[in-house]
């Protein structure tokens, strides 16, 4: 009896020692998933799980209403643009208050904010950029709160009179320029210098050469003047966020009407560099709506965040789901989902990423969703900066490791298997490239194992040669001087 | 002259793309299981290009591997072909009967047939730089088989080349024919045996009931 209740125990212990881990294992309200070489979502392991959401309670300022956007500058301080509330929130990494801003002095004169959509910080003069939306302007002031430039409507032929001017988000690059995104104007980011005088625009997209565009052109050539007002215009879609790194500036764009321009990596001429990595184009959000559209919605890209290595984030708010591709563009993790969970969202807005940890605002659930990098994601971010630095002996072993945790994790196959390559270990090299379906890399290590396959057995291949050649000869020979008998008589 | 076996007489016509059909019918040589056996390899060829291609080249799709689109691809394409033949050369006094056609036909694709499987083969013994080899090898195939396809037809039917050619694309548009009326004819049999099989299903509640 005694033995029975021991066992009984040992399994109820068993049981809910199992429990408990498949509880740590799965602590996602999603499902983790990543894409396959042919587009498909196959399960994966969680990159980040979401850790806390903070409400404005928690931070003690009261609940924030409609946080628009989050900007964390690098004396790690978080600043939350709390837009109904018409205030800036500064908090720490562990959102202990700061300090708040809603007042701010202008040539003597006290200002409030009124709706603001965006924040930015310039590391490098330690000014704050406001997009001061409902009063058409974007401030620029210290962290004192006294105003040193306003930034208004350009007075400029170029922008044109009757455009109205309804600053969204903007950033600054390093040679004290400003970017500002106006819903009202789809010619790219309104462009000013360091004294707010107007530039120009940046970095529009362009207009998809779809068949109804085309269509149109056609028909504009042969429609009167009058039926020409009535027809759609194509003009392309604006984007909608950015974000800075060094000289490159990333642009998001929200349309659910074009792929084409969804995620843009601009250097300072206003090229997209991620066409010279193929990536222009690509599908940055979940791929499987792409084909099925009919049952669900098209991607939204509403904001990206690009980290000091070149991760970019990305945030899709249809889907309510974050999207991580590290500088050369492989998908990293994916996460979130819609719903009202601790790790799901209504309506985020905006992301940052800073450490191990991405924090979402969220404006209808009026929180600030934290996820942390897990063990697995950890591991993988590791395994890919090496693998970016074309260190690939020394991530062969943390791709390993990857592959232990899931093995659905495909670029693991393309680490391993160059790190072989560099090793001129051909075979397995060729296996793992076709195991992620690289042929690129495929055909390299093939032509390596190749040229071994012939060095090594030259001497063979020239007997075997010279032998089949002097068969054929001496058979002919030898038929010449016996003919067939069936063959004698024709 | 040409006293050949049936099967060293595939190797004339194939030799000899102009006078090659006509001597076959002459000397009545044609083979029926040698032509069986090329569509075979047809197929064969066709599954092969799919499955064990060189990787550096073609990626096939592993998750899913299906057989039947294979099988219409190369056998019943094949089979439409002679049967549209025969159909339309009824209508312009062609000579070729049925087992003819089919003959003349599958000896025409042995070049295209031989030079995929070839391919096919090279193909894992290639890098990317040296694929014009490939393309080489394939373009020569199909061109080829395009030729003896041309003075198959004109010599099984006792053609004029214009009349040749004319009959290629009626026989081309009554294969779309044909293919339209054997999916309409499946989609309708189905339509029929899901009706008996409802009718079945209620029935057989009724009775329990």
């Amino acid at each position: 009896m005694g033995t029975l209740r021991k066992l009984t125990a040992g399994i109820a212990a068993g049981v809910m020692a199992l429990s408990l881990m498949a509880a740590q294992v799965s602590a996602t309200t999603y499902v983790n998933y990543n894409y396959d070489d042919w587009g498909d979502p196959v399960p994966s392991q969680a990159g980040y799980t979401a850790e806390r959401a903070v409400s404005g309670l928690d931070i003690g300022v009261g609940n924030l209403y409609e946080p628009a956007d989050l900007f964390i500058d690098e004396d790690d301080l978080l600043y939350i643009a709390d837009r109904k509330n018409n205030r800036i929130v500064v908090t720490d990494l562990d959102f202990n208050l700061v300090t708040i801003y809603d007042t701010f002095i202008y040539k003597g004169e006290e200002t409030y904010l009124k709706e603001p959509q965006g924040i930015f910080i310039d590391d490098a003069t330690g000014y704050m950029y406001i997009c001061d939306a409902l009063n058409d302007r974007v401030i620029k002031s210290d962290k004192e709160g006294n105003i040193d430039l306003i930034f208004t409507k350009p007075d400029s032929i170029l922008y044109g009179a009757e455009t109205t001017f309804n600053p969204f988000k903007v950033c600054v690059d390093g040679s004290g320029n400003v970017y500002v995104v106006v819903k009202s104007v789809n010619r790219g980011a309104v462009m000013y210098d360091e004294n707010a005088n107007f530039l120009g625009f940046y970095g529009a997209n362009t207009v998809l050469a779809t068949s109804e565009v085309i269509a149109n052109a056609f028909w504009n050539l042969i429609s009167t003047e009058e039926q020409r007002l009535r027809t759609m215009k194509s003009t392309p879609v604006s984007f909608s966020n950015f974000d800075i790194d060094g000289q490159f500036i990333y642009t998001v764009t929200e349309s659910t009407t074009t792929t084409d321009d969804q995620v843009k990596k601009l250097n300072p001429r206003g090229d997209n560099v991620l066409d010279a990595i193929e990536m222009q184009g690509a599908n940055f959000g979940d791929i499987a709506p792409a084909y099925y559209s009919i049952y669900t919605v098209e991607n939204a890209m509403v904001d990206i965040d690009v980290s000091d290595t070149g991760t970019m984030t990305l945030l899709d708010v249809n889907h309510g789901r974050i999207h991580q591709f590290d500088k050369d563009g492989w998908r990293l993790f994916l996460m979130g989902g819609v719903g009202w969970q601790l790790g799901q969202f209504q309506s985020a807005a905006a992301l940052e990423t800073k450490y191990d940890k991405i924090y979402v605002a969220d404006v209808r659930k009026n929180t600030i969703t934290v996820f942390t990098r897990t063990v697995f994601g950890e591991l993988v971010t590791e395994a890919a900066g090496k693998f970016s630095e074309a260190e690939y002996n020394e991530s062969k072993a943390m791709w390993e490791e990857v592959l232990r945790y899931d093995g659905n994790y495909r670029r693991a196959y393309t680490g391993i298997g160059l790190s072989y390559l560099f090793d001129k270990n051909y075979a397995p090299a060729m296996e793992n490239f076709k195991i992620a379906l690289n042929q690129y890399y495929y055909n390299q290590a093939f032509e390596g194992w190749r040229n071994i396959i012939l060095k090594e057995n030259f001497t063979l291949i020239v007997i075997i040669l010279v032998i089949a050649a002097g068969g054929y000869f001496a058979y002919r020979f030898y038929r010449k001087k016996h003919p067939k008998k069936k063959e004698r008589g024709a | 002259m040409l006293d050949y076996n049936n099967p060293k007489f595939v190797g004339h016509v194939l030799a000899h793309p102009f006078e090659g059909f006509e001597d076959l019918r002459w000397k009545k040589k044609g083979s029926i299981r040698i032509a069986i056996a090329v569509v075979l390899l047809l197929f064969v060829a066709m599954v092969a290009q799919d499955r064990i291609y060189g990787f550096q080249f073609y990626v096939s799709y592993d998750k899913i591997f299906n057989i039947v689109p294979f099988i219409v691809q190369s056998i019943v394409l094949f089979l439409t072909w002679v049967v549209a033949n025969w159909a339309m050369c009824t209508l312009f006094d062609g000579e070729g009967t049925m087992k003819k056609i089919f003959i003349f036909s599958a000896y025409a694709i042995i070049p295209y047939v031989a030079c995929s499987l070839i391919g096919t083969i090279l193909s894992n013994y290639f890098v990317q730089d040296e694929e014009v080899f490939l393309i080489t090898l394939n373009a020569v195939g199909l061109a080829w088989s395009g030729l003896l396809v041309i003075t198959s037809q004109k010599a099984v039917h006792q053609f004029s080349i214009k009349k040749t050619i004319l009959l290629i694309i009626l026989t081309l548009l009554a294969m779309i024919a044909i293919l339209f009326l054997l999916v309409l004819l499946l989609t309708l049999f189905q339509q029929v045996v899901i009706f008996i099989l409802s009718i079945y299903t209620e029935i057989s509640y009724r009775i329990r009931v």
